[in-house]
C-alpha cells in the first residue's frame, strides 16, 4: 500500500523497523522523534526551566546576597503580597501601560501604516528605497548601539532640540523633563520599521481586484482605505498590534541603557522594576515574583496571538 | 492630512504623489539623522553630541580598535551569536522538517505551543533564566549561554523553516527515500537547498537577535574578559562619568556592521517572513 502524505498508515514494529527503503513517507515513528528530539530538550531545559526555576524561587526569600543568598526558605504568597501592595509597582504598571501605548499603538503601528500606505501608493523608487533602508537600518542596529545614539540625539541643545526649535524647544532637557517620551520616541525610531513592513507585506498581498472594483466604483482615496483596505487588513493589523505590544511591553535594553528607569522612578517600566528588585536591591525570590507577573501577562497576549493564527496550522 | 486636502490631492495626482514623495523624504531624513550623527562624529576629532561636519581624525577609530577594547569582546559576540545561529538552524531545520513531513500525534498541539513560544520575547526570561543559572551553576558560561539563547531562538525558526518546507512538494524527496537515504541526508541533498532562504531568513534573525542582545549576556557572564561587544559598549558609556562620544561612536560603528551587512546581503529573501495573516501565506 502507497500511503499518501500525511494519512494514517500503520506503523512499523518499534522493536524491529522496517528498512528505511520501505517505509513510505509518513510512517516512520523513530525518524521524526529523534529530528525533534535534541530541539525539544533543549527549549524543555532552557526555556521552560529557567519559568519553573522563577516560579519556585518566587515563593522563597532568596536573596543575592547576606544570609538570605545561603539559607532561604520557603515564604508562601509573601512576595506576591508584598508585590500587589507595592505602590511603586502599579506605578511601574502605569507607566508601561503608557509607553505601550505611545510606542507601540500610536508611534509604530501608526507610523509603520503611515509609512507602508505611502509608498504603496506609490513613490519613485529612490524614495522607497531612502525611507524603507532608514528605517529599516535603525531597526536593525543593536538596541544597546540605538541607545547611544538617542542619547546623544536627545542631549540638550542636541538635534532634536535643533529640530525642535522652530516650536520653541531649542534647548530642552528632555532627560530630567520629559523622560518617557524621550525614551518612546526612541523605541519607535527603533522598531517602526517592523511595523512598516508588516503592513507593507498585508498591502501587498490584498486581492487587486477588490481594490481596482472600489477604485472603478469612485471611491476616493480616503474611502478606499477606510473601506477597502483596512478591513482587509484586519487580521494583519491585529497581528502587528500583538507582537509589537508584546516587544514594547518586555523591552528593557533601550530604557536600561537612556535613563536606567530614571530620574526617579519617571520611566520605570515594569521590566525595569523587576531588574531593579532583583539585582539592586538583591531580593531574587521578590524580583521573580515580578518577572512571574510579567510573564502571565504576556502569555495572556501570545494566547491572543494563538489563537488569531489558528486556522493557518 | 485632513479630508479637505485628500480631496485635493485625488483631483491632482501629480500633486498627491509630490506631497507622498516629501513626507517619505522627512520621514526617512528623520530616521537617518542619529546613524548620520554616527557616522560623523566617529571621524570628528573634536566629536560631541552635535551634528556636525567632523575634523578628520582617524584616532577615534585608533582608539577603539587598540589592544583588547575591541577584539576580545566582539570574538565573544562573534561567539555567542555564531553559535547560537548555528545550533538554532541545524536543531530547527530538522525539526521543522519532522513537524512538516511526517505523521506525528499532538502535532497541532505541537505547532500551536511553537506559535505561542514565538511570541515570548527573550528579555523577559532573563530573571528566570538568572535563578537557573544560579540553581544550576552555570553564571558566567559562554556555552550554557549560547544554549539558553538557541533555546529562546529555536520556536520561531523552526515557525519559519516549516512555513518554507511546507512549500517544497514532497515528491522531490521520494526518489532518494526510495534509494534509501537517511533522513539527514535528504534534508542536506534535497531540502536545504530548496529551502535556503528560509535557512537564511531563520538564520539571519537569530543571528541579528543575538549580536545585539545586551541584557541576557549582561546577567549570565560576569567576567570582564568573557563579555560582548554590547555590554562592553554600555560600560564604555556608563564608565568614567563623561561620555566620549569619538571613540564609543567608532566602536558603535565597528558593532553595527556585521549586521546591517548581513541584513543588506539577505534581504531579497525577507519580505515573505512578513505576511503573517493577511493575503499571501509567507
Amino acid at each position: 500500500m502507497h500511503s499518501l502524505p500525511g494519512s494514517a498508515a500503520p506503523e512499523a514494529p518499534a522493536a524491529r523497523p522496517a528498512p528505511v527503503s520501505a517505509r513510505p513517507k509518513g510512517r516512520g515513528r523513530l525518524t521524526p522523534l529523534a529530528l525533534g528530539l535534541p530541539s525539544a530538550l533543549l527549549v524543555v531545559v532552557f526555556l521552560v526551566g529557567p519559568i519553573i526555576a522563577a516560579f519556585l524561587v518566587s515563593f522563597t526569600n532568596q536573596a543575592l546576597t547576606g544570609v538570605h543568598a545561603l539559607y532561604y526558605g520557603n515564604v508562601g504568597l509573601s512576595n506576591y503580597r508584598s508585590l500587589f501592595t507595592d505602590p511603586v509597582f502599579f506605578h511601574s504598571a502605569y507607566l508601561s501601560l503608557l509607553y505601550v501605548v505611545l510606542t507601540a499603538v500610536v508611534g509604530e503601528t501608526g507610523l509603520g501604516l503611515l509609512v507602508a500606505f505611502l509608498m504603496h501608493r506609490g513613490a519613485s523608487r529612490f524614495v522607497i528605497r531612502f525611507v524603507g533602508s532608514t528605517m529599516i537600518a535603525a531597526w536593525v542596529i543593536p538596541e544597546i548601539v540605538a541607545a547611544f545614539l538617542w542619547l546623544a540625539f536627545g542631549s540638550q541643545g542636541g538635534t532634536l532640540d535643533t529640530l525642535l526649535r522652530p516650536v520653541g524647544l531649542g534647548q530642552f532637557a528632555w532627560f530630567s523633563q520629559l523622560p518617557l517620551i524621550l525614551v518612546s520616541l526612541a523605541t519607535v525610531w527603533a522598531g517602526a520599521a517592523f511595523s512598516m513592513l508588516i503592513f507593507s507585506a498585508g498591502l501587498r498581498g490584498l486581492p487587486d481586484e477588490v481594490v481596482e472594483a472600489a477604485v472603478v466604483d469612485g471611491a476616493g482615496s480616503w474611502q478606499r482605505i477606510r473601506q477597502v483596505e483596512l478591513p482587509l487588513l484586519r487580521r494583519t493589523f491585529a497581528v502587528n498590534l500583538i507582537l509589537v505590544t508584546l516587544s514594547t511591553l518586555t523591552d528593557f535594553t533601550l530604557i536600561y541603557a537612556l535613563t536606567g528607569g530614571g530620574p526617579g522612578d519617571a520611566t520605570q517600566t515594569l521590566p525595569q522594576y523587576a531588574y531593579q528588585q532583583t539585582f539592586s536591591f538583591a531580593q531574587l525570590g521578590f524580583g521573580d515574583a515580578a518577572a512571574v507577573v510579567l510573564l502571565v501577562v504576556a502569555a495572556v497576549i501570545c494566547l491572543l496571538y494563538v489563537r488569531l493564527l489558528k486556522v493557518e496550522v | 492630512m485632513s479630508s479637505s486636502a485628500i480631496a485635493a490631492a485625488q483631483r491632482h495626482p501629480r500633486a498627491s504623489r509630490t506631497a507622498r514623495t516629501v513626507a517619505l523624504l522627512v520621514i526617512g531624513g528623520l530616521f537617518l539623522l542619529p546613524m548620520l550623527w554616527m557616522l560623523l562624529a566617529s571621524f570628528d576629532s573634536r566629536a560631541s553630541f552635535l551634528l556636525r561636519w567632523p575634523d578628520f581624525t582617524l584616532a577615534n577609530y585608533r582608539y577603539a580598535l587598540a589592544s583588547g577594547r575591541t577584539t576580545t569582546p566582539m570574538w565573544n559576540s562573534f561567539l555567542l551569536a555564531g553559535g547560537t545561529t548555528v545550533l538554532t538552524t541545524v536543531l530547527g531545520l530538522s525539526s521543522a522538517y519532522a513537524l512538516s513531513r511526517y505523521q506525528i500525534r499532538f502535532r497541532r498541539s505541537i505547532l500551536l505551543m511553537v506559535l505561542f513560544a514565538t511570541g515570548l520575547p527573550v528579555e523577559l526570561l532573563m530573571i528566570p533564566a538568572y535563578s537557573l543559572f544560579v540553581e544550576a551553576k552555570l553564571i558566567d558560561s559562554i556555552p550554557a549561554t549560547i544554549l539558553f539563547l538557541s533555546a529562546t531562538a529555536l520556536p520561531f525558526a523552526i515557525w519559519v523553516l516549516k512555513s518554507f518546507i511546507d512549500q517544497i512538494p514532497p515528491e522531490i524527496e521520494e526518489a532518494a527515500q526510495i534509494d534509501g537515504a537517511h533522513a539527514l541526508e535528504r534534508i542536506r541533498r534535497h531540502v536545504l537547498p530548496l529551502a535556503a532562504p528560509g535557512v537564511a531568513v531563520a538564520a539571519l534573525f537569530t543571528f541579528m537577535n543575538a549580536w545585539g542582545q545586551f541584557i541576557i549576556p549582561y546577567v549570565l557572564i560576569q567576567s570582564a574578559n568573557k563579555q560582548p561587544a554590547s555590554v562592553a559598549i554600555y560600560e564604555f558609556l556608563t564608565a568614567n562619568g563623561q561620555v566620549q562620544y569619538g571613540p564609543l561612536a567608532a566602536y558603535a560603528l565597528i558593532f553595527s556592521v556585521p549586521v546591517l551587512v548581513l541584513y543588506w546581503a539577505l534581504s531579497r529573501h525577507i519580505t515573505g517572513a512578513f505576511t503573517f495573516g493577511g493575503g499571501v501565506k509567507g
